[in-house]
């Protein structure tokens, strides 16, 4: 099938280090995490909990062939689709704001610790941010938080793309989420 | 705006820190931090908000409500209560894949419409002039099993262009899946249901668009009754921007939508398409309103092993689903769903003829060419099968007949297939001979099929056959095991076609050929022995009927064993032959000895074993065992409507036994019907003309 093989070519340009197949990898995950979307809509009762990392896991395996792909690819596939992740709901809550004529910024449903710190729900825009922030002063702890937190990977699997330990992963996440909360809260 | 200096201070004291305990961290950060207390400070905080959730790491990622997840990623905008040109969307009535529809009224007209709505905008000039052009030609679709298009047209949605269509709004809309279901619907009523779907389908590809996303879910029926196919040509219309909606319709489309997408369409690119990819969804769609299944499973599998799936796996056959579809309906839906669109059925008219002529109890145009390829086929990949090959070759001829034969015919081709294989077990040493044999038959076969000029499309068995028995004398000079075989078709033949007189010669033939070249007691010499004697019994020539029976009997009772199906299958033929003879007590222990063997190789529900059944219980009645008769001739006619149908002959004798039977009882009232039932399915399969009408 010619959008797979396609995708799939663009993912081991990136894995052989193309940065560039990352750009027009980008759009493709991104129609697809929208169709993925509109399933998971048709089929799942409105009050149930997601993790948008279902949403990129079977983006993954609707996209790539699996023949193919190692876990190097998958952990860079996951990583091109948290950030689109990242900046689709970005986008949602900008348009939601730009509706409200500057309400309300548009709240989520956080699990975890987020909610924890901001007594309740997260303010997407502040986090976007705050994100942007922290790639200024450190782009592996942004990778890191993008990745575990809206790409849904483990430690094992962030490792895995980003080329670096578990106990890095680990550490960078502790600081970078502390860090983060303290942003938040100001 | 804090510097890369100071997160990277921060980042260091946090990590050296956060796991010691609060003295020993106030120690650690009070050195650190000696020259700069607020960094202490923010350190502190970090570690407070690190503490303040001891939650597990698994639980780390970010979490959220399906409705705001899908708002934020689905689609756009909800567009209820909005107004799109002239038409006031009300309320939405379905998401698609590429678009979401709204019930929706329209100010002139005033009427209530289906507006849908697409989910991306028309991004270049020439992608908006082809959906213009497109749309044009999806409004001159005019067929009342097409939901009309009265209106394709673009509104501005911040910077985009986003295109839309006004339909035809059906009320009361069930899919046609859904609406099979519940109402119960039988399998003509589908079959007519359907085959007003074809005809819609043939009117969308003679306007030159093909449909490209068949699928119960587009095809809709109405309160009425009546389907309407929706979303005609929507796919391509708005397909034009190959940089963005190649990956929508391909991937997007995908998810529920391949397993109704061609083999072609799952391979290559989307202008390889024609309107033979339409005649294979529909194929889908029919297998499933036939057994409510889909031909192939694929809703687990990730994309690329259900695509391999589609193009590679032979679908699931209809009959193992259910039993009554075996023959014509089977050999129409496969063919539709063939991987090669070559072997489809040309247009959607021509499978819908071909299902009217199985309606009508015509011959279907389907299988010639079909089997002939299996055959073909089957020839090729098994060379040495030849006893099997020319098996097939009755059930080709055969159905050029008539559609209800072909089951019996297909059923005792298979039965033949089966003995075929466990003798040519037997006998592979032969192989190269067999080989050879079945080449020959072949040959002569296709050369008798294909003599007819073309076009010549009336062709009736009874020509074929004549033909082929008019040409065998003297022509395999060389191979006396071929003209065998070939006289065994031809014997076969005619016996279907109630002519013993004329079958007699070939197995006369048959078996002194076969006798002469392979021996006395060889498998093959006694099963043409075994049909003489069943052809000389129909004949009345009972005495010779016996005779055979018994040699036969005796052989395979030495060579096969006592219990061996051939064995028991003799042992029941020569207790019909006693029975009709007047000697019903000499019949009764042999049949219900090949009754009993069969149950149990066979099981209850066999063919074979339900004749047995049948005639061990017309051997008690023979006898005046009545009472003991009447729950074998109830029972087995029981499983013979169950499993092959009314029209299966067996099951015709059946009730016709059974009436008597109930004559018999005295219970005139419970007969009659039967009696009526049988003789009109009989004249329906057999034709006015068959001795066992007459």
């Amino acid at each position: 099938m010619a959008v797979l093989t396609h995708t799939t070519e663009l993912l081991l340009k990136l894995g052989a280090g193309d940065e560039a197949a990352a750009d027009r990898l980008t759009p493709l995950v991104y129609d697809e995490l929208h169709a993925v979307a509109e399933r998971f809509m048709a089929r799942e009762r409105s009050d149930h909990t997601l993790q948008p990392t279902a949403l990129v896991h079977e983006a993954y395996l609707r996209l790539i062939d699996q023949s193919r792909a190692d876990w190097k690819n998958r952990a860079q596939f996951f990583a091109v689709a948290a950030n689109i992740m990242r900046r689709l709901l970005v986008d949602h809550a900008r348009r939601h704001k730009a509706i409200k004529h500057g309400g309300d910024a548009q709240k989520l449903m956080l699990t975890d610790s987020v909610r924890a710190a901001t007594e309740g729900d997260i303010d997407v825009l502040a986090l976007d941010e705050a994100l942007q922030e922290l790639n200024r002063l450190n782009e592996r702890h942004r990778k890191v938080v993008e990745l575990r937190f809206f790409g849904g990977l483990t430690v094992d699997e962030t490792a895995h793309a980003l080329g670096v330990s578990p106990q890095t992963v680990r550490t960078d996440w502790y600081t970078a989420r502390a860090w983060l909360r303290v942003r938040l809260s100001e | 705006m804090i510097s890369q200096e100071r997160y990277e201070r921060l980042c260091e004291s946090f990590t050296a820190t956060f796991q010691l305990s609060a003295q020993e961290r106030a120690a650690v950060l009070g050195e650190r931090c000696a020259d700069d207390p607020s960094l202490r400070d923010e350190v502190e905080a970090m570690v407070a908000g690190h503490a303040e959730d001891a939650s597990p790491l698994a639980s780390a990622a970010l979490g959220l409500d399906a409705a705001a997840l899908t708002a934020c990623v689905g689609p756009a905008t909800n567009l209820e209560g909005k107004r799109i040109s002239h038409y006031h969307l009300k309320r939405a009535i379905g998401i698609g894949g590429m678009g979401a529809v709204y019930e929706a009224v329209q100010e002139r007209p005033h009427r209530t419409v289906a507006v849908k709505v697409m989910n991306r905008g028309l991004r270049s000039r020439s992608s908006a002039r082809r959906f213009e052009y497109e749309s044009q030609i999806l409004g001159r679709l005019r067929h009342p099993g097409i939901a009309q298009v009265f209106e394709a047209g673009t509104f501005k949605d911040n910077d985009e262009s986003v295109p839309y269509f006004a339909m035809e709004y059906i009320p009361g809309a069930r899919t046609i899946s859904e609406y099979a279901k519940s109402t119960n619907l039988g399998t003509r009523e589908r079959l007519e249901l359907f085959i007003k779907v074809c005809h819609a389908v043939h009117h969308g590809h003679q306007k030159g668009v093909i449909h490209r996303d068949l699928k119960p879910a587009n095809i809709l029926v109405d309160g009425n009754g009546e389907p309407k196919i929706i979303d005609f040509g929507v796919a391509r219309s708005t397909d034009s921007d190959m940089a963005v909606t190649t990956r929508q319709t391909d991937v997007g489309q995908l998810i529920g939508t391949l397993q109704y997408m061609s083999p072609e369409q799952c391979a290559a690119d989307p202008h390889d398409l024609d309107t033979r990819s339409d005649i294979y969804a529909l194929g889908v769609v029919l297998f499933e309103l036939l057994t409510d299944q889909l031909p192939y499973d694929v809703t687990k599998s990730p994309v690329h092993e259900a695509v391999q799936v589609v193009r590679e796996a032979t679908p699931i056959r209809p009959s193992t689903i259910d039993r009554t579809l075996r023959g014509d309906l089977e050999t129409i839906t496969l063919k539709a769903l063939e991987k090669d669109r070559e072997r489809r059925y040309p247009s959607a008219v021509d499978l819908a003829q071909d299902l009217r002529r199985f309606l009508n109890h015509e011959p279907i145009q389907a299988r010639p060419p079909s089997a002939m390829y299996h055959l073909h086929r089957f020839v090729r990949r098994n060379r040495p099968m030849a006893f099997a090959a020319a098996a097939i070759v009755v059930v080709l001829v055969g159905g050029i007949v008539t559609t209800s034969r072909q089951a019996v015919m297909a059923n005792d081709a298979r039965e033949l297939a089966v003995q075929a294989r466990d003798e040519e077990a037997d006998q592979r040493a032969k192989a190269e001979t067999d080989k050879a044999l079945a080449e020959a038959v072949y040959e002569f076969m296709h050369h008798m099929l294909t003599a007819f000029p073309p076009g010549h499309h009336d062709i009736t068995l009874r020509e074929v056959l004549d033909g082929a028995a008019e040409t065998i004398d003297g022509e395999f000079p060389d191979q006396p095991l071929v003209e065998a075989e070939v006289r065994y078709m031809i014997w076969s033949m005619y016996v279907k076609l109630g002519d013993y007189h004329l079958a007699e010669p070939h197995a006369r033939e048959m078996v002194a050929i076969r006798e002469r070249e392979l021996g006395e007691e060889d498998p093959q010499t006694l099963l043409a022995m075994d049909r003489l004697a069943r052809g000389l019994n129909h004949q009345g020539k009972r005495t010779l009927a016996e005779r055979l029976f018994r040699q036969v009997l005796d052989s395979r009772r030495r060579v096969l064993g006592e219990e061996h199906y051939l064995t028991v299958e003799v042992m029941n033929n020569l207790g019909m032959v006693l029975q009709e003879d007047g000697r019903a007590k000499e019949a009764e222990p042999l049949i219900r000895r090949a009754w009993e063997v069969q149950a149990r190789i066979f099981g209850d529900e066999h063919t074979e074993t339900l004749t047995s059944m049948n005639n061990l219980a017309l051997a008690l009645t023979r006898q005046g065992k009545l009472a003991d008769a009447e729950p074998l001739y109830e029972r087995s006619l029981e499983i013979r409507r169950k499993t092959v149908g009314n029209e299966d002959p067996g099951t015709i004798t059946n009730m016709n036994n059974l009436a008597w039977h109930y004559l018999d009882m005295d219970k005139p009232a419970e007969a009659e019907p039967l009696f009526r039932e049988a003789l009109e399915l009989s004249r329906r399969v057999h034709g006015e003309t068959h001795p066992r009408i007459v």
